[in-house]
């Protein structure tokens, strides 16, 4: 009990006051420990995602093997992240062609180079001037050429070195380091990021505005006297915020006593005046139980955080 | 008359897959044939932009991504808009990210600003820290020192060796911050913990639904303005294309010569069609519904 409820209270309580005290004594010591504080958080964060990952893995897994109801859908959850696993640490690809000298037959590897990094599959004389004015004056340490694949292999891109090397040019293997590699071009892990993650997550939004719709046209009826109120501000609201509600109402503009009755006029007044007022009041609310919160799990009297009773 | 009540009356029990034909339609046919809507600016997003037109050619901006692909159509426009016109007035902009995708979307942005339309040098004129874990702990760790928090970028160089970096060692050393932010962490936590306490200007560019939670900070002078959602990111990009055009302010030459892009490349006025047509086809659904509703309760209570 002393190990498992005592302990970790002691420890919270003396971390909540430190950090409390650093916030209105930013001087030394307590200045410095809230730096270590926050790099302790970092860390501890970074480990958090290790946890994440396990606990993923353990719920995802336990209804695969005991087919559970939807159990296909946590298989794919499982194999994408194991796919991403390897894009992440084993697997990166990111290798690219290094041109050094453009050699001689200098109009023979802008055509090459143009064939290699148009997206379109159309070369034209215009992809052909900007591969010129691109790869006129390459620099001393050389010039990446971002060819047209989404990911490049050590493979492909020494396949591409050999064709520039063989129309005279200088070209070398350049490879983007690890860790670097996670936001640099033509490598896997991008690709999974556009070609999965992109727009998987782009549809579930997108789907809201047809559930928004269809919601809104069964639910959003005038039952009571707050339930039109709702309505009435919410109309206001969506026809106000968008240009069209600008140009319905353009007319008003000119008759002085209507030009209240404008509706980004009245949407701006329901923003800055009864949304904020309601808003404010939440957030003095929420401000007072956060500390109302803190002060107990400081104090040693609020102890659910530890699980348990 | 009575088909007519019956057929309201049918209504309330409309097929939702006739609903979601409907507001597919309805998005699809803006975004083919684009309309071409008066463009209103509003107080709030008049806020952001003076807030960083006013700021001197030589200031530092802080941008930190905090959206991923899900929230791109509405915060990756005005993360443009906002680029364009910070590069445009010559500032130094530092990049830095607190969610994981938003790295991926400050490399689109930066890519297309920064390298292609103004052709800015990295380490220089703007730089990508990349992404670090721990939320706003992070904001609170840059408040003492980048250096401890963001040893290196996102490309792997030390900081000490970038250039930009130099005389930046906390987040008080920057002239602005703005956050586009499409929820935690995101434009509250830089003003609770970098903002106030450093007294550092804030901004943000917001999905429009996090607005309400945001208005108390910008009507209390916490944050300087908000771009709100779709619309505000069209505003923006309508005032930093007119503000090239009608030539105020700070701007470089380059940037004079950027303006048929700027006016070309819109992609917010774009969009900004479809979502006006999806609102009215939703308030139109509203009241229809409620028309049913009315319609079907009268009925009953003859009965």
């Amino acid at each position: 009990m002393f190990w498992k409820r005592t302990v970790p209270a002691i420890i919270v309580a003396a971390v909540g006051v430190i950090m409390l005290l650093s916030w209105f004594i930013p001087h030394a010591p307590f200045g410095e420990l809230e730096i270590h504080a926050t790099q302790w958080y970092d860390i501890i964060a970074s480990f958090a995602m290790l946890l994440g990952a396990l606990n993923l893995l353990k719920l995802q897994g336990t209804k695969v093997v005991k087919r559970q109801k939807g159990w296909p859908f946590s298989l794919a959850a499982i194999l994408a992240f194991f796919m991403t696993l390897l894009f992440g640490f084993m697997i990166k690809g990111g290798y690219y062609p290094n041109l050094v000298d453009l050699g001689h037959n200098e109009e023979a590897v802008f055509v090459k180079i143009a064939e290699l990094t148009d997206t379109d599959g159309k070369v034209t004389e215009v992809d052909i001037d900007e591969v010129r004015i691109l790869y006129t004056s390459p620099s001393a340490e050389g010039e990446p050429i971002l060819l047209h694949k989404a990911v490049v292999s050590k493979k492909a891109a020494n396949k591409v070195i050999d064709e520039l090397n063989a129309l005279g040019a200088k070209v070398e293997l350049g490879e983007l380091k690890w860790g670097a590699h996670v936001q640099g071009n033509q490598t896997y892990y991008r690709w999974v990021f556009y070609t999965f993650f992109t727009p998987l997550s782009a549809t579930m939004f997108a789907l809201l505005a047809f559930f928004v719709a269809s919601a809104s046209y069964r639910a959003f009826k005038i039952r009571n006297a707050e339930a039109t109120v709702l309505l009435v501000s919410g109309i206001l609201i969506m026809l106000g915020r968008v240009p069209l509600g600008a140009f319905l109402t353009a007319w008003t503009q000119d008759i002085p006593w209507l030009s209240w009755f404008h509706l980004p006029t009245i949407q701006e007044w329901l923003y800055q005046y009864p949304n904020a007022a309601g808003a404010r009041a939440i957030m003095i609310g929420i401000g007072l139980g956060i500390v109302g919160t803190s002060l107990r799990v400081i104090l040693g009297i609020e102890k659910s955080f530890m699980g348990g009773d | 008359m009575a088909k007519i009540t019956k057929f309201l009356e049918k209504l309330d029990s409309l097929d939702r897959r006739i609903i979601f034909l409907i507001i597919g339609l309805v998005v699809l046919f803006p975004l083919l044939v684009p309309l071409d809507l008066p463009i209103e600016t509003t107080q709030l997003t008049e806020d952001a932009f003076n807030a960083i037109d006013q700021l001197p050619q030589e200031a530092k901006v802080l941008v930190s991504f905090e959206y991923g692909p899900s929230t791109k159509p509405e915060l990756h426009p005005m993360a443009i808009g906002m680029l364009r016109h910070l590069f445009s007035k010559g500032n130094k902009v530092i990049v830095m990210c607190l969610w994981p995708d938003g790295l991926f979307m400050a490399n689109e942005a930066l890519e297309q600003v920064a390298h292609r339309e103004f052709g800015l040098q990295y380490g220089v004129d703007y730089v990508n820290l990349g992404y670090r874990p721990g939320n706003e702990a992070i904001i609170k760790g840059i408040t003492k020192s980048f250096e401890a928090n963001f040893s290196i970028d996102s490309k792997g160089i030390s900081i000490t060796k970038i250039p930009i970096m130099h005389d930046i060692q906390t987040a008080k050393d920057v002239d602005f911050i703005f956050s586009l932010s499409a929820g935690y962490p995101g434009a509250i936590e830089w003003v609770l913990y970098a903002g106030d306490p450093l007294k550092v200007p804030v901004s943000s560019g917001n999905t429009s639904i996090q607005v309400n939670q945001l208005l108390p900070y910008v009507k209390s002078g916490q944050m300087k303005g908000i771009i709100a959602g779709m619309p505000g990111a069209t505003e923006y990009e309508t005032m930093v294309v007119e503000k090239i055009k009608n030539n105020t302010g700070l701007i470089t030459e380059h940037a004079k010569t950027l303006l048929p892009v700027f006016e070309t490349e819109r992609n917010a006025k774009k969009f900004i069609g479809a979502q006006s047509i999806a609102h009215l086809a939703i308030v139109i659904f509203i009241i229809l519904g409620n028309i049913s509703f009315f319609v079907k309760r009268k009925n009953q209570r003859k009965y």
